[in-house]
């Protein structure tokens, strides 16, 4: 008898059990039954990060999914809320992102400081002007399949970011009021920053959210532009603020970086930027006979002289090396070399003659002795060809002697 | 000259030998070409002791001093890139010469009573060449070096039993590291040469003994004998210069590469294959399939090796027609199928990469 009591209370916890964990949601239950945009959230909620951590409907919208009956499930009395409007968004996601022990009850450590950003952004403010234009987090991040960050399928993950911002930014109708240009995307994709991020899927590349800010989102000013960029580009920025273009450039109101280098059009820097040529930007301020313009001059023959030093270098290593002359120790001086050449093309942006001269004279010395080496490596080559022949002639001329030794034994 | 042969003609009873160097002779028949690879073999062979002794005086053993003393030798030390190149291709170029003087021996049943254990020294001879190639290419400690023998030292390791002890032994621990290098190093220069050194003697010795056999298709039909002093023994030595240029002229023009230091927590390049000589081996190991019947298929590709070589051995006591001056077609089946066979896996091997 004990048993059969014991038996049946287990089979009776059992199934409680399981019925708690199969605990019905009729939001998506219902919701997959209707159409167009009532069965969207449905349909996409399984993927959302928010579902995946256990967040039901009701936690955002409340209600009680419990409930077969639609008024009953959404009645106001059980918390509903339904969906928010566009200016009420920030607020509403706001419930929990701008909560720091929920966010972290949750375990996702989110920073909680979100929506003070958005409110500081322009994007924020526009809101606050009631501009239902103006990008809230639904915008963005998408909704009912939202995905954390770094998943690449997520409309703000780093490759994804320049595409999910051009939605509106490069929409020149949707932008037309707000006197703005559209074709920042344009300009990015073919820039220096975009080709890494998005032809190479470099996600240490700059997205427009790593310059811009991303709920803080503000256009960086003329006097804060440079700091955006020496985020990255600090030993260029070093250089430059000690500068004697760091004065010029602020009586002038010259954004710092941009004035050279473009700001979503940048591209690879070539040599042909500094100097007194006719593409260099240097002639765009200074000319013959000003301090700037010999500096401009000076400095572009030191880099001149040290790249071709450096190209003769390695066409020499080069060929002694594909001639099987082991040079890989003069190789590596080369190596050397190629890394002065680029720290001379960032002593550029300190614009001073004298420091660009003594870089390059010690990278053009060591260049030379590179270039000597390789000098030694070819003329090795042609030597051992030489010493070959020479050992070729006499070893054919004892096999001719013993070969006419065996013809005299006429056997 | 005179005053030396009898200064120690008195105290040593070489007349005897030198009346045996007289009486040697060399049957001249159709195949008398193959004679040569014989020579040839000892001839790369006393290159690679010379060249290899010299490489010794800076060759430093060890994961850190390897590489840079091979580097070293070719790029500072007045013909070390010419010692080490010949040392290379000669070691390749006496294997192949090895494969000839073998093949064109089995063909001619040079096996057959009396000069068994010729062949099976011969045999023996040829299987150290081998693992002198394997333990030496590991050397200079560089990239393709360090991973072919990861896989090459993975092989024994599918063996049931003794496998892994084997592989534990060849690595002196469970991966390819500084340790196993120095066992290489001390099979490379000391096992491997003391045991060739002795296979080498008997095998010299026997065909001084019995004298140089003639093929079976010849034998009765000599009609012609050289003497070995001075007629063949000359020609030996023109053969020997075309070879020491051959050797020469690929060390000047393709001088071997010492690539990168071998690194062990790289990933391995892409194309590692071992020497061309196992690539054939590897190959086949390759197309097995992983499991054939109950057995793993690369371990009964090993026992397949294995067994093919060991017949390859003991062959004379196998194929008995031969002493009988019978024909027997299996010979040539064998050694055709084997050579095709060899040939084909290796094309593939380089082919498929």
């Amino acid at each position: 008898m004990k048993k059969t009591v014991i038996i049946a209370i287990l089979v009776l916890l059992s199934q409680a059990l399981t019925v708690s964990a199969q605990k019905p949601n009729t939001c998506i239950s219902c919701h997959k039954e209707l159409a167009d945009e009532l069965q969207k959230p449905a349909l996409l909620s399984g993927d959302d990060i928010h579902h995946k951590i256990g967040l039901s409907c009701a936690g955002c919208h409340g209600g009680d999914p419990s409930k077969e009956d639609a008024e009953e499930a959404m009645s106001p009395s059980k918390g509903f809320v339904g969906v928010p409007g566009t200016l009420e968004i920030p607020h509403f996601c706001g419930k929990c992102h701008s909560k720091p022990a929920y966010m972290r009850s949750s375990n996702l450590w989110l920073p909680p400081d979100q929506l003070e950003k958005y409110w500081t952004s322009m994007h924020g403010q526009r809101i606050r002007k009631q501009d239902k234009k103006a990008a809230q987090c639904v915008s963005c991040h998408s909704v009912h399949d939202i995905r954390e960050v770094d998943n690449p399928q997520a409309s703000v993950y780093a490759e994804n970011v320049p595409a999910t911002c051009s939605k509106c930014h490069a929409d020149s109708t949707y932008m037309a009021e707000y006197g703005i240009p559209t074709r920042q995307m344009d300009d990015f994709k073919n820039s220096v920053h975009g080709a890494a991020l998005l032809q190479k899927h470099d996600t240490g590349a700059p997205a427009c959210n790593d310059c811009h800010g991303n709920h803080a989102a503000m256009p960086p000013g003329v006097t804060s532009l440079g700091t955006v960029c020496y985020q990255c580009h600090a030993a260029e920025g070093e250089l430059f603020l000690a500068s004697p273009h760091k004065p010029a450039f602020d009586a002038m109101g010259e954004a710092e970086c941009v004035y050279c280098h473009s700001n979503h059009k940048v591209l690879h820097p070539s040599d042909d930027l500094v100097g007194v040529e006719e593409k260099a930007i240097c002639v765009n301020c200074h000319s013959d006979g000003d301090a700037g313009f010999a500096t401009a001059k000076s400095m572009k023959e030191a880099i001149v002289e040290l790249q071709s030093k450096y190209k003769a270098s390695k066409d020499l290593l080069d060929k002694a090396a594909s001639q099987g002359v082991e040079v890989s120790e003069e190789q590596f001086a080369l190596r050397g070399i190629h890394d002065q050449l680029l720290q001379m093309r960032k002593l550029i942006h300190a614009f001073d003659a004298q420091k660009s001269a003594a870089a390059s004279d010690s990278a053009i010395k060591a260049a030379g002795e590179v270039h000597a080496a390789g000098m030694a490596a070819v003329k090795e080559v042609k030597s051992r060809r030489y010493y070959f022949a020479a050992f070729t002639l006499i070893t054919l001329f004892l096999a001719g002697v013993l070969v006419m030794k065996i013809k005299s034994y006429g056997r | 000259m005179n005053y030396i042969m009898n200064w120690i003609k008195e105290r040593f009873q070489i007349d005897e030998v030198i009346h045996f160097a007289q009486k040697k002779d060399v049957p001249v028949h159709h195949s008398f070409v193959w004679y040569y690879f014989g020579g040839l073999t000892l001839f790369f062979f006393g290159v690679q002791v010379l060249t290899g002794i010299l490489l010794l005086l800076y060759y430093k053993p060890g994961a850190d001093t390897a590489f840079e003393s091979v580097q070293f030798l070719i790029t500072k030390v007045r013909y070390g890139w010419l010692i080490r190149s010949v040392h290379s291709w000669s070691a390749n170029l006496m294997i192949f010469c090895a494969f000839v003087h073998l093949f064109s021996n089995f063909f001619e049943r040079a096996y057959r009573k009396p000069r068994e254990l010729t062949w099976m020294t011969g045999m023996m001879l040829f299987i150290l060449a081998l693992g002198f190639g394997f333990s030496g290419y590991l050397l200079p400690w560089n990239e393709l070096a360090y991973f072919a023998t990861k896989v090459g030292t993975d092989i024994p390791g599918v063996i049931p039993l003794i496998g892994k002890p084997v592989q534990l032994f060849l690595r002196g621990g469970s991966d390819v590291t500084g340790a196993t290098l120095s066992r290489f190093y001390g099979f490379h220069i000391c096992v491997l040469p003391l045991i060739f050194l002795v296979f080498l003697a008997l095998h010299l010795l026997f065909v001084q003994v019995q004298g140089i056999g003639a093929p079976l298709e010849a034998e009765g039909k000599i009609k012609k004998r050289m003497p070995f002093f001075p007629d063949f023994a000359v020609r030996d030595v023109v053969t020997w210069l075309v070879a020491l240029n051959v050797v020469v002229a690929l060390a000047v023009f393709l001088p071997w590469e010492l690539g990168n230091k071998a690194d062990p927590f790289a990933s391995a390049p892409a194309g590692i294959k071992p020497e061309w000589y196992f690539i054939f081996m590897f190959q086949s190991l390759k197309f097995l399939p992983a499991k054939i019947l109950f057995f793993e298929g690369e371990f009964l590709g090993i026992v397949g090796f294995g067994l093919a070589g060991a017949i390859f051995v003991v062959w004379p006591f196998l194929e008995r027609k031969s002493n009988k001056g019978e024909k027997q077609p299996l010979v040539k089946i064998v050694g055709l199928v084997s050579i095709a066979f060899i040939i084909i896996m290796t094309l593939l091997g380089y082919i498929l990469g």
